[in-house]
């Protein structure tokens, strides 16, 4: 994002109106994230941050504007098909399938033989071992491994964020968008949480962090887009964000380090 | 045509409990059909067996449907409330076998009418309609009235529309969200006895019209949009013209079908209804 | 003993169709106020292919005359294009939406069996409906015999359905039921996994209403009504919903005992007041569940 060129660009909106009403909740908002950067996302509330996410993850189609991952205009798709284009996306409120484990909830996530209906009464015997083999894997990966057979629903709000993530990377994506990740989440799991995220990073992800709470945020990404009513008004390294006048103006946070 | 209005004007006072209950408990009673008819054969036990005057029948009849409804609500569905609207949905469907059961049990099958219904015709202003007819388009013009003006200028009607947005808000507010439902329930319940006595002023009963009446209301709920009280307004007065103009080239026998035909159809392209509210999944 | 023998058979046609029931709600969490429409398309498809040519005084209009087992393959077929045309529509409505529409479809589906007498003879219904199997039952046992089939029939099912729900189709259900916002978020075609097991459904559905028609012999609209759907529901809710076990056990429990009152001679004034009054211990019974023991006898309902 910004004026340094970082190569290709992983996730690009051009432009991104909308409204709901009367309400315009996106006014023309920008934003460029390189490939293989951890970026955020912040600003005052009711700035539109969480309505771009839905914008650029199919939730909602946008009046104008366009939206393009890894080059493909993704512009008005639905919310399958964008997540089909790589794109990983985690809700401001947990979500997840409550009636299982929280290995259950990864091992649905590929496909697999069997996931269909005529097939469901076929062999799926070892096509879901080898799936349930690769969600241990991803399960370790975000530090749940001992709670494999635990109910979603006895998870704590952290646990069902990293498992929200995990089940992203039981496929195939390469755009992560994370929808205020550490609300609710105690400061160990939040650290967790950071060092997840820059290990996902180094590998090759591109990752998009909203976030109110500066204090985790800050100190992990490379670089931050600010919002305010409805558009991207100031994009930089961290440092320099935070001290930009417009952006104080804008954001009567208060920056807990 | 004039019919037809008449016809829609039952289907207001039928639907406006219905409404209000799905507006504000925010669920489907499929069982209101089943408090009309207990309020259809209340008024019919009182005046025909038990001689009263018919005015003082349908007075008690609606008293006693607004307290069942009052006891219905309070012990069957205030308990179960956070458990989503499908459950109470299918829980409506077990108050419909417990009255319905109630009813037939009680009442010997078998076609009932009403004495002392008014079916002289009576010229009014070059349209000739009976009595009970009238009777029956003015109860819908009160019905109408006294709701807007409960919902709009009481303190109830204000605490009512705060905790049909927001549960819990209201609460936080101080707004006492069982006495409100309570009073939600005694208003259904009172429509629904006063919806039972102008079905005995339409015509005869039976105890196996309530299934075709609840089709009816969601029809007409499902073309108001199922938020609005004044779409209920709107649609019953169509959805009672259509009917009765369809008889002159469509056999009785059809009616319903073709009623929900158009529901269907408004279902699947414009779900929203006549004044629109959510009803599509959100888009995935 | 002829009554336990048809009370059986009776109970196990039932079953299937709460199983059928079981799969759209229990596993997929689809609420379908009007699975009596599929039944009833199996029952009258079958009836209508396998019936001789209309008579002199028939009003229904066609009759194949074809063997049982043709039979059997049109009405399933009918059934699930039947689902397939008002499921596509109505399954992307919310739940309480999506039960309307589905007993509206199933009403009109009633009121057309009832109206137009060139389908089925209006009210007086098709009769001398045969099972597919009929040739082959030894006359002495015919009703053992009949009875011993569904019952395996049933079992089959409950086979299939068992090995179906712990598939990953049926993982992917469960995930869809669950949170479809979060299923979608994943890639899954949400649409077309729900399409799926509609059609499922109803074709064991519309299996039941083939065993149906042959078990009364007769198909008429009145045989047809929402009662069943909501029976069916109410046992699906007592016997727990989303088991396959509790499906079946709550099946047994509600019609075996509605045949029960039909069967066992009593006199016409309490057979009467006994179908009747078992309308308030089915209600009080689904309210108790809903109230106290959601899960059911059987099962793990997660609401």
């Amino acid at each position: 994002m910004g004026a340094l060129n970082e190569g290709p660009l992983q996730l690009e909106v051009a432009g991104a109106g909308k409204r709901f009403g009367g309400v315009i909740a996106l006014d023309g908002a920008d934003l460029r994230l390189p490939r293989g950067v951890l970026g955020a996302l912040i600003g005052p509330n009711g700035a539109g941050k969480s309505t771009l996410f839905d914008v650029v993850t199919g939730v909602t189609a946008p009046d104008s504007g366009r939206v393009r991952v890894a080059g493909e205009d993704v512009t008005g798709r639905g919310l399958a098909q964008i997540a089909l284009a790589g794109v990983g996306r985690t809700f401001q409120a947990p979500r997840g399938f409550h009636s299982m484990s929280a290995l259950a909830n990864l091992m649905v996530v590929p496909s697999c033989r069997g996931d269909r209906l005529f097939t469901s009464l076929g062999r799926w015997g070892p096509a879901r071992r080898r799936v349930r083999e690769r969600a241990e894997a991803v399960l370790a990966k975000v530090g749940l491994e001992e709670h494999a057979e635990t109910p979603y629903e006895k998870l704590s709000v952290g646990q069902m964020r990293l498992l929200e993530i995990g089940r992203h990377l039981m496929r195939d994506v390469s755009l992560l968008l994370l929808d205020e990740p550490t609300s609710g989440v105690v400061p160990s799991q939040q650290a967790q949480l950071g060092r997840l995220l820059g290990e996902l990073c180094d590998r090759g992800m591109t990752i998009l962090v909203v976030e109110h709470n500066l204090g985790f945020v800050m100190p992990l990404v490379s670089t931050v887009a600010v919002m305010d009513r409805g558009r991207v008004i100031r994009t930089g390294p961290p440092a320099e964000v935070q001290e930009d006048p417009a952006v104080i103006a804008a954001y009567l946070g208060v920056v807990e380090v | 045509m004039v019919f037809g209005v008449v016809s829609g004007s039952y289907l207001i006072v039928a639907t406006l409990g219905f409404a209000l209950v799905s507006r504000t408990e925010k669920f489907l009673n499929i069982a209101h059909a089943e408090l009309i008819l207990g309020g259809a054969f209340v008024t019919y036990w009182l005046s025909v067996l038990e001689g009263w005057p018919l005015a003082l029948a349908g007075a008690t009849a609606v008293v006693a449907i607004a307290l069942l409804a009052l006891v219905v609500g309070r012990v069957v569905y205030w308990p179960m409330r956070r458990s989503g609207s499908v459950v109470l949905l299918i829980a409506s469907v077990g108050v419909v076998y417990i009255l319905h059961g109630v009813l037939e049990t009680a009442v010997k099958p078998g076609v009932y009418t009403f004495d002392g219904r008014d079916t002289t015709l009576l010229d009014v202003g070059g349209i000739r309609i009976s009595g009970s007819d009238l009777l029956i388009v003015a109860a819908a013009v009160a019905s109408v009235v006294a709701l807007h003006l409960v919902l709009t200028r009481t303190g109830l009607g204000l605490r009512l529309r705060a905790s049909a947005s927001d549960e819990s808000l209201a609460a936080g507010r101080g707004v006492d969200v069982r006495r409100v439902s309570s009073q939600v329930w005694l208003m259904a319940g009172a429509l629904a006895g006063l919806a039972g006595v102008l079905l005995g002023l339409r015509g005869a009963i039976s105890t196996d019209i309530s299934f075709h009446e609840i089709l009816l209301i969601l029809s007409v709920s499902i073309l108001a949009g199922f938020g609005s009280l004044y779409g209920v307004v709107a649609a019953g007065l169509l959805l009672g013209i259509v009917t009765e103009v369809s008889t002159l080239v469509i056999p009785a026998g059809y009616r319903t079908a073709v009623a929900f035909a158009m529901v269907i159809l408004v279902l699947l392209l414009r779900p929203e209804g006549i004044s629109g509210a959510m009803v599509r999944k959100q888009r995935a | 003993m002829t009554y336990v023998i048809s009370i059986v058979a009776l109970a196990s046609i039932f079953s299937l169709l709460t199983l059928a029931l079981n799969l759209h709600f229990g596993l997929a969490g689809l609420v379908n106020f009007g699975i009596v429409a599929y039944f009833a398309i199996g029952a009258y498809v079958y009836a209508i292919v396998t019936q001789p040519a209309p008579g002199a005084l028939d009003q229904y209009t066609v009759g194949l005359g074809w063997p049982g087992w043709a039979g059997v393959t049109v009405a399933i077929v009918a059934a699930v294009l039947f689902a397939a045309a008002t499921g596509w529509p109505a399954l992307r409505l919310r739940a309480e939406y999506l039960a309307l529409a589905t007993f509206a479809f199933a009403e009109v589906l009633n009121s057309l069996l009832l109206n137009v007498r060139e389908i089925g003879n209006g009210t007086r219904g098709l009769s001398n409906v045969v099972p597919p199997f009929e040739k082959q039952l030894p006359a002495g046992d015919y009703e053992l015999w009949f009875a011993i089939i569904t019952l395996a029939t049933l079992v089959l099912a409950t086979l299939a359905l068992t090995r179906l729900a712990s598939s990953p189709f049926g993982a992917n259900l469960r995930a869809i039921r669950d949170d479809e916002l979060a299923a979608a978020a994943l890639g899954k075609p949400v649409g077309r996994f729900r399409l799926e097991a509609f059609l499922a459904g109803a074709a064991l559905a519309g299996l039941a209403g083939i065993f149906y028609a042959s078990f009364t012999t007769l198909v008429a609209p009145d045989l047809y009504t929402a009662d069943i759907t909501f029976t069916a529901f109410i046992a699906l809710v007592i016997g727990g919903v989303g088991s396959n076990a509790g499906a079946i056990v709550g099946a047994f429990a509600l019609f075996g005992l509605e045949q029960a009152i039909k069967v066992v001679p009593l006199s016409e004034g309490a057979s009467q007041l006994a179908s009747s009054l078992r309308l308030i211990p089915f209600g009080i019974g689904l309210i108790l569940m809903l109230r106290f023991r959601p899960q059911g006898l059987a099962g793990r309902w997660a609401h």
